[in-house]
C-alpha cells in the first residue's frame, strides 16, 4: 500500500455554506480595479458570482474586458472571450445588419477580390493606356535595382 | 456539548489530521442541467459535480456565517461591484439596472465576461490573502485556512483478499 498527502490549491468546496461569500471574496480585488477602470470611462459593473456584466462605451469597452482577464488571471481564473458576449442596442444593430449583408460570402465570394483582382484590373487598365510606360522606364528600373 | 464542539472546530483547537478528515468527510452528487427523461437517446449528459459537505459541517458554518459575518461580507465584497451573496432581489437588480442604463446610453454597449469553470480555479491562496487583507474578517482566518490549505489523502495498492 502507498499512500501520500497532497495539497489541494484551487477551487472552493462546491455546496458548502461558505464558498460563495470566498469565491467573491476571492476574486473581489479583480472585480474592484475592473469597476474602477470602467467607472473612469463614464461606464459601470455588476457581478453575480461568475457571472459578469460590464456597460461601457463601444470603443473602450473590448479593452476593458482584456484588462479584466489579465487582473483575473492574477487569482488564477480565466474569462473565456469564447463564450463572453456582447450586445448593443436594437438601432446599432440595424447598421451592422447592413455592413454584414455587403459583405455576404454569397455575393464577394474570393477574399483576394479586393487585393489580387483589383491590382489586376489597375494593371490591365495602366497597362492598356499607357502601353509604353514599361518600355520607356525599364532601363532606369533596372539600373537602380541592379545598384 | 455540541456547541463547545463546534467552538472549538471553527477555533481550530483540533490537530491538523482532523481538518483533512473533516473536509473529507463529503458525498458526491451530479447536478444536472437537463434532467435525463428530456435527453435524445445517444446524448451525453450534462451534469456538474456537486460536493455536499457533512450535515455536522453544514451546521457549524450555517451558524457561523451568520447575519453579522454576512454584513460584513456585504460591506466590504459586495458594494459597489458583487451582487452574488448577501443581496435580494439581485437578478432582478442586475437585469433591470441594465436595461435602465442603455436606455439612457445608447451609445453604450454591454459586455457579458464567462469565467471558466470558476469555482473550480479560484486560487485558494488568494482567497486566504483576501481575507487577511480585511480586520472585519480576522475572526474566520483560522477556520478559513485550516479548511482551506489542507493536504488530502490519496492511497494505493492491492485490495485485501
Amino acid at each position: 500500500m502507498t499512500d501520500a498527502g497532497f495539497k489541494v490549491e484551487e477551487g472552493v468546496h462546491q455546496g458548502a455554506v461558505p464558498s460563495g461569500y470566498l469565491y467573491t471574496l476571492g476574486q473581489n480585488r479583480a472585480m474592484q480595479n475592473h469597476c474602477e477602470r470602467v467607472e473612469a470611462e463614464g461606464g459601470g459593473v455588476t457581478v453575480i458570482l461568475d457571472d459578469n456584466t460590464t456597460l461601457a462605451l463601444r470603443e473602450v469597452i473590448f479593452t476593458l474586458a482584456k484588462q479584466l482577464a489579465e487582473d483575473l488571471a492574477l487569482v488564477g481564473l480565466e474569462l473565456q472571450p469564447a463564450k463572453s458576449k456582447a450586445f448593443i442596442t436594437e438601432h446599432l444593430r440595424k447598421e451592422y445588419d447592413t455592413i454584414i449583408n455587403l459583405l455576404d460570402p454569397g455575393i464577394w465570394s474570393h477574399p483576394d477580390i479586393l487585393t489580387r483582382q483589383m491590382l489586376w484590373i489597375l494593371i490591365h487598365v495602366c497597362m492598356q493606356f499607357t502601353g509604353d510606360y514599361w518600355l520607356r522606364h525599364w532601363s532606369l528600373l533596372h539600373r537602380r535595382v541592379c545598384k | 456539548m455540541f456547541s463547545a464542539y463546534a467552538n472549538n472546530v471553527v477555533q481550530g483547537q483540533f490537530p491538523n489530521y482532523f481538518y483533512e478528515e473533516y473536509c473529507a468527510r463529503r458525498r458526491l452528487v451530479p447536478a444536472n442541467k437537463v434532467h435525463p427523461d428530456l435527453l435524445r437517446p445517444g446524448d451525453t449528459p450534462d451534469c456538474r459535480p456537486i460536493n455536499i459537505s457533512s450535515a455536522e459541517c453544514q451546521i457549524i458554518e450555517r451558524a457561523y456565517f451568520d447575519e453579522s459575518l454576512q454584513a460584513s461580507f456585504a460591506r466590504i465584497v459586495l458594494e459597489p461591484v458583487q451582487n452574488g451573496v448577501c443581496v435580494k432581489g439581485c437578478i432582478s437588480k442586475t437585469v433591470f439596472g441594465i436595461q435602465a442604463a442603455l436606455d439612457d446610453n445608447p451609445n453604450f454597449a454591454i459586455f457579458q465576461g464567462d469565467i471558466k469553470n470558476g469555482y473550480n480555479e479560484i486560487s485558494r491562496a488568494s482567497i486566504i490573502e483576501a481575507v487577511k487583507e480585511q480586520p472585519e474578517l480576522h475572526d474566520i482566518l483560522t477556520y478559513i485556512y485550516l479548511t482551506h490549505n489542507t493536504k488530502s489523502y490519496v492511497a494505493m495498492g492491492v485490495a485485501f483478499t
